[in-house]
C-alpha cells in the first residue's frame, strides 16, 4: 500500500510537470478564488502599488504632464539617455516629466501589442525601423506628417532614415539614430593571413580566409543565419530581395545573380570558411576575434562602445582591431541599415507633449549627446560634427551608410524575412540548391504580398 | 538474495554517471558566472580554468535594480504560493467529496481549459485586469497566478484527497465537527506531502514566471525577478557572466524551498496507520 501510494503521486507530479510546462495557466476563469489573494496582494503590496499609477489621471492642462518612453538601449546608453538627456529635457520643458521604461528585448513585440489592445501603451516608444510599418499596418501608431513642425524636421534628417517610417501614405514616426555594420579585422591574424591592410575586395577576404584555413583560423565574419548577418554578403555578392519599389519579390529574391550569391556563400561555408557561430557554433563572433581564431567579424559601434566599457578585459578593441567596409562583391560594398526610430502610439495620453519631446529630441543637441555612445544621429547637422576624435571609432560606420541598404520596409516584412532566413538555411546546410531554395521562397513571400 | 558485488559496482557506476550527467548544467552555469567579460559561452575545457570569485556576483546585485526585484518576487511568489495552496485545496476538497449537479462536467469543463496555451490568454487576462483596474498591481498579477494554477493543482489534489479514508472523516463528524473543520483538520494535515510537491511547483512556477509580469506591471520599481535577469540580456551583446550570475542568485531560493519541501516529498504514506486495517 505504502510503496502504491508513493508511485501514484511521483507519476501525477510528473504528469503535473509536464502539464504544467505544456499549457500552463489554462483557467483564467475561476476568479472567485482569485478574490481571496488579490485583496490579500493589495493589502501588503499596496504601499507600492499605489505610488505609481502611470501619469494618466487628472491633468489639467497647466499641470506637470508626465509621457511614458519605453526604449530598449543598452547599459551605455541608456545612463547617457538618463543622465544628460533627460535633465536636459525637463529642464527646457518644465511643464513635461519624461518617464523612462526600459524594456527587455526578450518578447517585446508581443508585449507592446498587449500594451496596445489593452490600452495601456506608452506615449512614446523607440523602435526598431523595420517594426514601424508592421506596427503602422496593426493602427497602433499616430500619423506625424500632419502635425505642425514635421517638415523642419523632414529636412534635417537623412531621406534613407526618414523612409522607414513610411506607410500607406504618410509616415508614423522620425528616425531615431541609425547604424550599419562594417567589417572588424583581428589586427595580428590580418598579418598572419599574409595581409598588411584590410582586405577591399571578397575575393581577397576569401583567399586571406583559405590561408588562415590552414592554420585552423577562421576568415569570413558572416555571423548569423538570418537577414541581419546574411545580407551584406548577399547583396555586395549581387543578391537582390525585391524590386526598387518593394512591391514584387519574384524575378528579384530568385534572380540568377541572386542565386549565384546564396550559391556563394553555401560554397564558402562548404569549404570550412565561415566563422562557426553562423551555425551555431562557439565560441561566439566576439570572444573568437578577441582571441584572434576569427580574422573578422562584422558588426555595429556597439562592438566597440561596449567592449571599451569593459574594463578589466585585457582586450583593447582600439588598438588589436582594424575597421573597413565591407569588402566589395561584383555588386559592390553593401551592409544593412540598422537603428531605431522613435513613435508616438495612436493611443496616447499626451500627444501633444510626447510630439514636443520627439521635435527636441531630433534637434542637433540630443543627438549630438546620443551620438558619444556610437549611435549615428540621423539629424544631418548632427552627423556632420561627429568627432573623430572623441567617437575614435565612428568614420568608418558613417562612410559606410552611404552604400548601406534597407530591410524592405513593409509590414509583411516580419513573415518575409522568416521566409528568406529559412531559405538561406537550406541552402547554406547543402539540404537543398540555392536555385530552389530562392524559388520557394519567392513563390511563398509573393503570396504574402498579395 | 545477495546481490553480486560486481552488479553492484554497475549500478553504483551508472547512478554516479547519471547523477553526473544531471548536475552538470547548473555546475556550468555556476562556474561560468566566474567569468567576467565574456560574450559567448566558455568551453568545456575553459570552464573550470577560472578562479571561483564574486565580482559578477557583486555587480549583478547592484545591477538593473536586482536586489528590489528579488524581493519583489519574494512578496508576490509568496503571496501566490500561500493563496493558490489555499483556493485548490479547497476546490480540490470540495470536488473530492461533496456530490452536487454537473460535477463531473465541471471538472472536465475544468480540465479543457487547461489545453489552452498561456500565451493565448495574455491579451484577454490583460483587459480583463484593466477592466478591474488592477493593471500594474500586484493584486492583479498574483490573482492571475493564483487563478491560472487552480485548475492543475486541483486535479493533483482531488486525488488525493480521494485516498483518504472516509472514516476520517467520521470521526470529526461524531464529534460535531462541520465541514471546515474536516478540511482543516483531515484534508490538510493528510495531504501534506502533496501540498509540499504542490508549493515546489508553483513556487517555481511563480518565481520564474516572466510574460506575465511583463505584461501585467508597467512600472520599473515593481517588476520582478525574471525580467532584472532578461535585462542582462542586452540587446547587441550577452554578457554570460553577469547573467548566469544573476540566474544562480534566483535559483538559490527554489534549491532552499525544494529542501525545505522535501522532507514532505518523501515521507508520503507517514498517514498509514491511522486507521485501522
Amino acid at each position: 500500500m505504502q510503496k502504491k501510494k508513493r508511485f501514484g503521486i511521483g507519476g501525477l507530479a510528473i504528469l503535473l510537470a509536464v502539464v504544467m510546462t505544456a499549457c500552463s495557466g489554462g483557467g483564467g476563469g475561476t476568479t472567485s478564488g482569485g478574490d481571496a489573494g488579490g485583496t490579500g496582494g493589495s493589502g501588503s503590496g499596496g504601499g507600492a502599488s499605489t505610488t505609481e499609477p502611470s501619469g494618466g489621471g487628472g491633468s489639467t492642462p497647466q499641470e506637470r504632464v508626465t509621457i511614458e518612453y519605453w526604449h530598449t538601449y543598452s547599459d551605455q546608453e541608456e545612463k547617457v539617455l538618463a543622465e544628460q538627456i533627460k535633465p536636459l529635457f525637463e529642464e527646457k520643458h518644465p511643464n513635461i516629466e519624461l518617464k523612462l521604461t526600459r524594456m527587455p528585448y526578450e518578447g517585446l513585440k508581443q508585449q507592446v501589442l498587449a500594451a496596445v489592445a489593452g490600452d495601456a501603451a506608452p506615449d512614446l516608444m523607440r523602435m526598431d525601423i523595420v517594426w514601424v510599418p508592421e506596427m503602422a499596418h496593426q493602427g497602433a501608431l499616430m500619423r506625424l506628417d500632419e502635425k505642425p513642425g514635421f517638415e523642419v524636421i523632414q529636412s534635417s534628417v537623412f531621406d534613407g532614415a526618414l523612409a522607414t517610417n513610411y506607410y500607406d501614405g504618410g509616415y508614423y514616426g522620425v528616425p531615431l539614430n541609425t547604424n550599419t555594420k562594417v567589417a572588424i579585422y583581428h589586427k595580428a591574424t590580418l598579418e598572419q593571413a599574409g595581409l598588411s591592410a584590410p582586405p577591399k575586395t571578397i575575393d581577397e577576404l576569401v583567399a586571406a580566409a583559405k590561408t588562415l584555413k590552414a592554420q585552423g583560423k577562421y576568415g569570413l565574419g558572416v555571423s548569423g543565419m538570418h537577414s541581419w548577418g546574411l545580407l551584406p554578403y548577399f547583396w555586395s555578392l549581387g543578391g537582390s530581395l525585391t524590386n526598387d519599389d518593394y512591391s514584387a519579390v519574384e524575378g528579384y529574391l530568385n534572380s540568377p545573380e541572386s542565386i549565384a550569391a546564396l550559391q556563394t556563400i553555401a560554397d564558402w561555408q562548404k569549404e570550412g570558411l565561415i566563422i562557426p557561430p553562423l551555425m551555431g557554433g562557439e565560441p561566439g563572433a566576439w570572444d573568437g576575434l578577441k582571441s584572434g581564431e576569427y580574422l573578422m567579424v562584422d558588426d555595429g559601434p556597439w562592438f566597440y562602445s561596449i567592449l571599451m566599457n569593459e574594463a578589466d578585459s585585457p582586450f583593447k578593441p582600439m588598438e588589436e582591431t582594424v575597421r573597413a567596409l565591407m569588402p566589395a562583391g561584383p555588386a559592390g560594398s553593401h551592409s544593412v541599415i540598422g537603428g531605431e526610430d522613435l513613435v508616438i502610439f495612436a493611443n496616447s495620453k499626451h500627444p501633444d507633449e510626447a510630439w514636443t519631446f520627439m521635435q527636441w529630441m531630433l534637434t542637433e543637441e540630443p543627438q549630438s549627446i546620443m551620438a558619444t555612445t556610437g549611435l549615428i544621429p540621423t539629424n544631418k547637422t548632427a552627423a556632420g560634427k561627429i568627432d573623430p576624435q572623441s567617437i575614435p571609432f565612428i568614420a568608418e560606420y558613417v562612410e559606410q551608410l552611404n552604400t548601406a541598404l534597407p530591410r524592405t520596409p513593409i509590414p509583411q516584412w516580419g513573415e518575409m524575412e522568416t521566409i528568406f532566413n529559412l531559405a538561406a538555411e537550406k541552402a547554406i546546410r547543402g539540404e537543398m540548391t540555392a536555385a530552389d531554395a530562392l524559388n520557394d521562397a519567392a513563390k511563398q513571400i509573393e503570396a504574402l504580398l498579395k | 538474495m545477495h546481490t553480486p558485488i560486481y552488479v553492484k559496482a554497475l549500478v553504483y557506476v551508472l547512478l554516479v554517471a547519471g547523477a553526473a550527467a544531471f548536475v552538470f548544467p547548473l555546475i556550468y552555469m555556476v562556474w561560468t558566472s566566474f567569468f567576467t567579460a565574456t560574450f559567448s559561452l566558455p568551453r568545456p575545457d575553459e570552464v573550470f580554468a577560472v578562479t571561483p570569485n564574486l565580482k559578477n556576483y557583486a555587480i549583478v546585485w547592484s545591477k538593473n535594480n536586482f536586489s528590489r526585484y528579488f524581493l519583489n518576487s519574494a512578496f508576490v511568489t509568496a503571496v501566490s504560493m500561500a493563496g493558490a495552496l489555499f483556493v485548490s485545496s479547497l476546490c480540490a476538497y470540495a470536488f473530492a467529496r461533496f456530490p452536487f449537479p454537473g460535477k463531473e462536467a465541471l471538472f472536465r469543463l475544468f480540465l479543457l481549459s487547461m489545453m489552452i496555451p498561456a500565451v493565448i490568454n495574455i491579451i484577454p487576462q490583460f483587459i480583463t485586469l484593466q477592466g478591474l483596474g488592477l493593471v500594474n498591481t500586484y493584486a492583479g498579477l498574483t490573482m492571475v497566478y493564483i487563478a491560472t494554477g487552480v485548475v492543475g493543482n486541483m486535479f493533483f489534489l482531488r486525488g488525493f484527497f480521494e485516498n483518504i479514508p472516509k472514516e476520517l472523516e467520521e470521526s470529526v463528524l461524531i464529534d460535531g465537527g462541520g465541514s471546515w473543520r474536516i478540511y482543516w483538520n483531515i484534508y490538510l494535515p493528510q495531504s501534506l506531502p502533496a501540498m509540499g510537491t504542490l508549493a515546489i511547483f508553483i513556487f517555481q512556477g511563480t518565481w520564474e514566471e516572466y510574460f506575465l509580469a511583463l505584461t501585467v506591471i508597467k512600472s520599473e520599481s515593481l517588476r520582478t525577478l525574471p525580467i532584472a535577469i532578461m535585462m542582462f540580456n542586452d540587446k547587441y551583446a550577452t554578457n554570460y557572466g553577469q547573467i548566469f550570475a544573476a540566474s544562480t542568485i534566483a535559483l538559490l531560493p527554489v534549491i532552499a524551498i525544494y529542501m525545505a519541501f522535501q522532507k514532505r516529498f518523501v515521507q508520503s504514506g507517514f498517514n498509514e496507520g491511522g486507521i485501522k486495517g
